[in-house]
């Protein structure tokens, strides 16, 4: 008999703890909650006579029983077969270079190609070599398949010919996502050849701090895959970044000079047409700057030849959002009875919004408030609305309303009843939910100033499945309901915001609560605008054409999401123009080191486990265990001796108590 | 409604603790006289004592000790510890609330703004001093929350109150204070520096002071979960060593602070306590704060 992990016996020896328990007396049934122990020590407990410890022997040798069985199943059991020499394989190798902004530095790029092509130099004659890029998404530049398909001779011409051709890319370093990239073109060049074969990753990179690690946190690397890390690095540890700030003014520009830790220099100017501002900014620290007027390139300089990649800035002018409302209400939106009137007020035209409100639902509002019972055809237009990820509000004014609110909502009509005392109060507040976050500190989160003469009350049960109540009233009638629709969101209030119904809309949470509800379609307040290279870009649909920073025009595809590949200001057809800048985590230059990468479970630097023959050894172990499977009958026998342990388990209690009760 | 019961609680408290000392609840100790001052160019017209004038003919301005009316933060602690209670009925934390509602109650009475503050490890809810009509509903409807917190951490929620609050005004701590008293004695002392009036209730069972049990048993600490075998037998003596120790310890950093402190066992009637809270106030007023010997502490035996 052998075993497949024999390490696991070890466990055999936890009989000991079942043998210690079985020696102790049983602790006290009585249980006391009390405020604190911290002014109490423990009391020693009196093991038990070694006489009475007899009475549950067979309890206590079914419990070690069910140990040994355990630990011998871990162990996975098997009978040993024959010996075969198997072939050792030679090594399969990627080869990941990281094309990121931040290998623009100095001479980094350079370092890194000669890197890597030494290392396709020295690859075996019978190994096999890929080569991918990583920036944010992988890139491959030469497949295990080509490799193969190469004449031997010219294999590694080719590989290093595909290195030369590319160039360092702006977009940020997704390290985590290229190592599972090139992990999985391992195990996809695995099932036509020898899966014992080891492999390796090779990572040239300057390893920065700010690359992304995300990919990796849940990832499985299997045995005989090592990383191996080769790190370029810059001559210079200068470096100072610039990146946009959010500003209470638009026509002033607010920007953030962040000093790298290891920089030596604290003295950089701004420069942003003909505006030059001195920055002082101490290593390791940042400092924002506010620019006198508006700009839409702004440059750093000083902190030296060869660390420019961060130091320029775009920003767009910046407009008012366009955004279409509509309010379905009765009466006239002047009236400040009704709640219209604020609702008009809330958005009105500011430095930020640019509202145009519509009466007809084809004209798709971004926010859309109800305040009236629907008819058929505008239940339906709705519906479809929130299906495809719309926002609405459904103000409930009056209980003819329950009908539009089961309709809407997808369940059967609610029965609602109007509150007949005298004022309510909110309670209950939900404020872990995303609506209501922006009140979660004590400062605002007091919603009691606010009085509701007037609210509809809905039984939860009436609502349909996945509905959440974020607020209720005093009464513990829901207030303000959360109903999920498709991909989008109904949420009700049981009271307006007009005066008749409360004082809602004469608070000062009145406005943070409207945006807070529509944050995902109305306007961003305070924020900067401004996007990354290599995200998509919010292209509205009927724009075909955008204009490149270097000026050239680049035809849009419908449907196809346009992504920037470089910094600068793209325009758009209508004169809206939108500011692509460096992702900021890409100047976060200190060195990120192996251990990070460790503790997230990638194998770095490991070589591959144990010698050929040994591998081929333990390749055969497996299979004569897969073939046996004896740790099952072990799980059957196991599941046995639970059920009599249960068992004599229960039945010793009962007559104990017995026996007490007769010896009283 | 539990609402009302709270109410009512406190409503019953007051205007018993009135009758039986035959004093009409309506004379405010936040405007007590202090002092004439001859008047100048300038001063507020009204505020010159004609009757002064009739008898000197000089004009004197009648000054106020304080002008405005008295604030007053009631901080009740939320932890776990505070669900405890030898009458499973009425804990501590009910205790706490129906003297933070009977505090509140009284002062609201008198015109003076109340606020709540519950906290645990952090501020769990916060309701400002004010005196408007309505506002002792929400207070009640505040002091209702039961107490599900955590630990109890004096340091962030203390530090957190005395930011929010640069107004001077007064504190009153209600809690039964089972945690290490080294930030707490710092923080009392920034409430202190900032020239808020603090007052100190320690909330405890009778039986956290006397622990009269009788066998021995699983104890389970409400806030960490921990469990101990604990034969009271054995372990009485220690106990009351090491509380008596912790109540010493509290008793003396309020001194050293200039803070009142009171201990108040859950079988204290809500009346001795209001009586302990007015006697601050009316000794505050005759008088600047000192520290020194504090004569409100009693002994927990």
């Amino acid at each position: 008999m052998s075993f497949l992990f024999p390490l696991y016996l070890a466990g055999a020896i936890t009989i000991a703890l079942p043998i210690y328990l079985h020696l102790r007396r049983k602790p006290p049934k009585d249980a006391v909650e009390f405020s604190t122990l911290m002014f109490l020590e423990p009391s020693k407990q009196q093991p038990i006579k070694r006489r009475s410890q007899l009475e549950n022997l067979p309890l206590l040798l079914l419990r070690c029983l069910a140990l040994l069985l355990l630990a011998a199943m871990f162990s996975r059991p098997f009978l040993a077969g024959g010996d075969k020499e198997g072939a050792a394989g030679q090594k399969r190798t990627v080869v990941l270079i990281d094309t990121s902004a931040s290998m623009r530095r100095g001479e980094l790029w350079n370092d890194a190609i000669a890197s890597a092509k030494e290392m396709i130099g020295n690859v075996q004659s019978d190994g096999s070599v890929a080569v991918m890029t990583i920036g944010q998404t992988p890139r491959t530049l030469v497949s295990f398949g080509d490799w193969r398909d190469a004449d031997p001779s010219r294999r590694a011409d080719i590989a290093m010919k595909a290195i030369d051709e590319i160039s360092p890319e702006w977009s940020g370093s997704n390290l985590g996502n290229g190592m599972i990239a090139a992990a999985e073109m391992i195990a996809d060049a695995v099932g036509d050849e020898d899966s014992s074969l080891p492999a390796e990753i090779v990572v040239i990179s300057d390893l920065q701090s700010g690359a992304t690690l995300d990919a990796v946190a849940e990832a499985t690397w299997p045995g005989e895959l090592s990383v191996v890390l080769t790190q370029v690095e810059a001559s210079s540890t200068n470096n100072a970044a610039i990146s946009a700030a959010a500003s209470s003014d638009p026509d002033k520009p607010t920007v953030r000079v962040r000093n790298d830790p290891d920089s030596e220099t604290s003295s950089f100017e701004i420069r942003a047409g003909s505006q030059t501002i001195s920055a002082i900014v101490p290593p390791g620290e940042s400092r924002f700057f506010q620019l006198a007027a508006p700009a839409s390139e702004i440059i750093l300089g000083g902190d030296g030849e060869g660390q420019e990649f961060d130091n320029r800035l775009f920003l767009a002018p910046r407009k008012a959002a366009s955004i279409k409302l509509q309010f379905m209400g009765a009466g006239k939106p002047d009236d400040s009875n009704r709640p219209e009137y604020y609702f008009r007020r809330a958005f009105s035209l500011s430095k930020v919004l640019n509202p145009s409100f519509v009466d007809d639902l084809e004209e798709n509002p971004s926010i859309l408030t109800i305040a009236r019972s629907l008819n058929p055809e505008e239940t339906t237009k709705v519906r479809n609305l929130l299906k495809a990820g719309g926002r609405a509000l459904l103000v409930v004014r009056e209980t003819s309303m329950a009908k539009t609110l089961g309709e809407l909502a997808g369940g059967k009509t609610p029965r609602l009843n109007e509150y007949d005392g005298k004022y309510s109060l909110l309670q209950n507040i939900d404020f872990d939910h995303p609506t209501l976050g922006e009140f979660r500190d004590p400062r605002w989160r007091d919603f009691t100033q606010i009085h509701f003469w007037k609210h509809r009350e809905v039984d939860p049960a009436d609502l349909p499945d996945g509905s959440k109540v974020i607020a209720e009233f005093d009464s513990g009638a829901p207030a303000w309901i959360e109903i999920p629709i498709g991909e989008g969101s109904l949420l009700v209030m049981m009271s307006g915001w007009h005066p008749r119904d409360s004082q809602l809309s004469l608070s000062t949470k009145f406005v943070p609560l409207l945006f807070s509800i529509f944050s995902d379609a109305g306007p961003k307040v305070g924020g900067v605008r401004q996007f990354f290279v290599g995200d998509p870009l919010p292209i509205q649909e009927g724009i075909n054409q955008i204009t490149l920073p270097s000026g050239k025009k680049s035809e849009l595809e419908a449907g196809v999401s346009f992504s920037p590949d470089e910094p600068g200001i793209y325009r758009l057809e209508g004169g809206n123009a939108l500011a692509v800048n460096l992702r900021p985590s890409e100047s976060e230059l200190t060195p990120l080191g192996k251990e990070p990468l460790v503790a997230l479970g990638v194998p770095v630097g490991k070589a591959a486990e144990g010698t050929p023959a040994s591998r081929n050894r333990t390749l055969r172990n497996q299979e004569s265990e897969a073939g046996q499977n004896f740790w099952r009958w072990a799980v059957v026998v196991l599941l046995v001796l639970l059920v009599v342990e249960s068992w004599l388990g229960s039945r010793s209690t009962p007559v104990q108590l017995q026996t007490e009760a007769t010896v009283s | 409604m539990r609402i009302r019961s709270l109410e009512l609680r406190s409503r019953v408290v007051v205007e018993g603790f009135w009758s039986g000392i035959h004093r009409s609840p309506y004379h405010g100790f936040s405007s007590e006289f202090s002092e004439y001052r001859q008047y100048a160019r300038g001063d507020d017209v009204r505020h010159i004592d004609w009757r002064v004038y009739a008898r000197s003919d000089r004009y004197y301005i009648k000054k106020y000790e304080d002008e405005t009316n008295l604030r007053c933060q009631l901080l009740i602690d939320g932890s776990r510890s505070m669900k405890y209670g030898s009458n499973p009925e009425f804990n501590k934390h009910t205790y706490a609330a129906t003297l933070a509602a009977t505090f509140a109650y009284f002062l609201s009475q008198q015109g003076d703004a109340v606020g709540v503050t519950r906290f645990d490890d952090k501020v769990c809810d916060y309701l400002p001093a004010r005196n408007r009509p309505g506002h002792l509903r929400r207070l009640m409807l505040a002091l209702e929350a039961p107490a599900e917190g955590k630990t109890t951490d004096f340091g962030g929620p203390l530090e957190r109150i005395a930011q929010m609050h640069d107004r001077r005004g007064m504190f009153v701590l209600l809690s039964d204070l089972l945690a290490p008293l080294e930030t707490l004695s710092t923080r009392l002392g920034m409430l202190r520096a900032q020239g808020h009036e603090v007052v100190v209730f320690q909330i405890l069972d009778p039986r956290e002071i006397d622990f009269e049990f009788d066998k021995a048993a699983q104890f389970t600490d409400l806030e960490s979960g921990e469990q101990h075998f604990i034969d009271p037998a054995s372990a009485r003596i220690n106990y009351l060593k090491k509380i008596q120790r912790h109540l010493d310890a509290a008793s003396a950093l309020c001194q050293s602070a200039g803070i009142d402190y009171f201990l108040s066992p859950t079988d204290r009637p809500f009346n001795l306590a209001l009586y302990d809270f007015l006697s601050t106030r009316a000794r505050r007023a005759a008088g600047p704060a000192r520290t020194g010997t504090n004569p409100n502490v009693r002994s927990a035996t």
